[in-house]
């Protein structure tokens, strides 16, 4: 049979997860003296991850809990977590120790290519249904969202930026939140359930399928807000307080 | 203008190795690697399962309480023992889920052959007003002639509805016209009378999984 939530060794494994950056992030923080409130907001973005896995663990469960989940996951803990780092040290991924990983995750293009393609690939019916058929598989999937959300998320910010321009960063930022917002439209607004297991199953909050589908469209576009006030606020204000 | 303007200072710049075209060339090379992952990753559902559909907990079929069938005889799952039973609710003006549902259903069984003695289709009506007993019966009969057509008052099919964890609701067209959102799940029911499985429309799309399982249920059952 299909699992339809999540074993205990994944629940584990969520928690150890979470457990092991936030121990790294501390010991870090605390030998750089890192300002409280990053530690606080990076704290906070844990903490939703921790929540998120109340809407992964059955995504059959609800349309618009398991969207709540995959959101914060790539548009709300992403940012929280950047933030977290001292603008100064998020800098320092730039330097040639950190070229293995930080020339791929952190090139804008590569991070543009995974972000649009993450965010389109895991809507495809064939995709999205296998995250629902087996709950097993939405777990890789909210943490795919979530790496994808931090490389995109990192060309916004300051330090971890390889952006040259801040109106490029801008135009970067809106451009690449269209696609979710493409998806967003379409869920609003479409007369038929697009994944046809929410047809068989019984929605939280006894909403019928479709309705479970638009509110989950609604969800989308709220959480892609931050993405686009961000780009904006780069696009269009001379200077930037956010990462000082 | 320098990296710094994008979002305030910065200790660093960050060197761009191989320039826009090294940056073009991961790009590619990532986009390949991702789309050759979400193709696998669609085409990775295990159908190394007991049953096609979606597994429930063998609890007791509940009872249809007040429903009777098309000549008003009162239904129950006594008669039913022995047999595979596969319950669906709709309605008769329903535009695409119900009939494409029992289209498949009647595909699927198609495929049973001697076996197919051994299936009945049990369809409840969410909509009594319209669906009178004669209206429930022509209908059926459009489909497969031995469906069960269920009724009762629309308080005793709500109640059943609970039951069976189908969720609906009347939506008012305009002009006295409605129609009905309601969940489009087909229960299997074992031999033994109790719950096995549900499909959605999406699995009932290859018509060989329900002959499949109706096949594995009666054989060991």
């Amino acid at each position: 049979m299909t699992g339809s939530t999540w074993p205990l060794a994944l629940w584990g494994g969520w928690l150890s997860f979470v457990g092991a950056a936030m121990a790294a992030y501390g010991l870090a923080a605390w030998r750089g003296r890192w300002p409280w409130w990053r530690v606080w907001v990076f704290a906070t973005g844990c903490a939703l991850v921790l929540l998120s896995a109340w809407g992964l663990h059955n995504p059959l469960a609800s349309m618009t809990g398991y969207t709540i989940a995959l959101m914060t996951m790539g548009q709300i803990v992403s940012p929280l977590i950047l933030i977290g780092f001292p603008p100064q040290v998020r800098a320092q991924w730039h330097a040639p120790r950190h070229d293995a990983w930080s020339v791929w995750l952190l090139d804008a293009w590569v991070a543009a290519a995974v972000f649009i393609i993450l965010t389109l690939g895991v809507n495809l019916p064939g995709v999205f249904n296998s995250a629902l058929s087996n709950a097993l598989f939405s777990g890789p999937i909210g943490l795919f969202l979530l790496a994808s959300g931090l490389m995109f998320w990192a060309q916004l910010l300051s330090g971890c930026s390889s952006l040259a321009h801040r109106w490029v960063a801008g135009l970067y930022g809106w451009l690449g939140s269209l696609p979710m917002m493409i998806i967003a439209s379409i869920w609003v607004w479409s007369g038929h359930v697009l994944y046809t297991p929410y047809l068989d199953v019984l929605c939280l909050w006894n909403l019928s399928p479709l309705d479970d589908q638009h509110y989950a469209g609604l969800v989308m576009f709220i959480a892609g807000l931050p993405l686009q006030l961000r780009a904006a606020w780069l696009l269009i204000m001379p200077g930037d307080e956010d990462a000082r | 203008m320098t990296q710094t303007e994008v979002a305030g200072p910065v200790v660093a710049s960050p060197r761009r190795h191989g320039g826009w075209k090294g940056s073009a060339r991961r790009a590619a090379l990532a986009s390949l690697v991702l789309l050759a992952a979400v193709w696998a990753w669609a085409h990775l559902q295990s159908h190394s399962v007991d049953l096609h559909g979606t597994a429930l907990k063998p609890l007791p079929a509940p009872t249809l309480p007040g429903l009777t069938d098309t000549q008003g005889k009162a239904f129950s799952w006594a008669h039913e023992r022995g047999r595979a039973v596969l319950v669906f609710f709709g309605y008769t003006h329903c535009p695409d889920v119900c009939p494409l549902t029992l289209a498949a259903l009647a595909q699927s069984l198609r495929q049973l052959g001697p076996l197919r003695q051994r299936v009945r289709v049990v369809f409840v009506t969410l909509d009594p007003a319209r669906d009178t007993a004669p209206v429930l019966r022509a209908y059926l009969d459009s489909f497969m002639p031995d469906i069960i057509g269920l009724r009762a008052t629309l308080p005793q099919v709500t109640a059943s509805t609970r039951q069976w964890n189908v969720t609906w609701r009347r939506v008012d067209t305009g002009g006295g016209q409605y129609w009905i959102d309601h969940t489009a799940a087909v229960t299997l029911v074992g031999p033994n009378g109790r719950w096995l499985a549900r499909y959605g429309y999406g699995q009932l799309t290859n018509p060989d999984w329900l002959a499949d399982d109706l096949r594995a249920v009666l054989e060991r059952g």
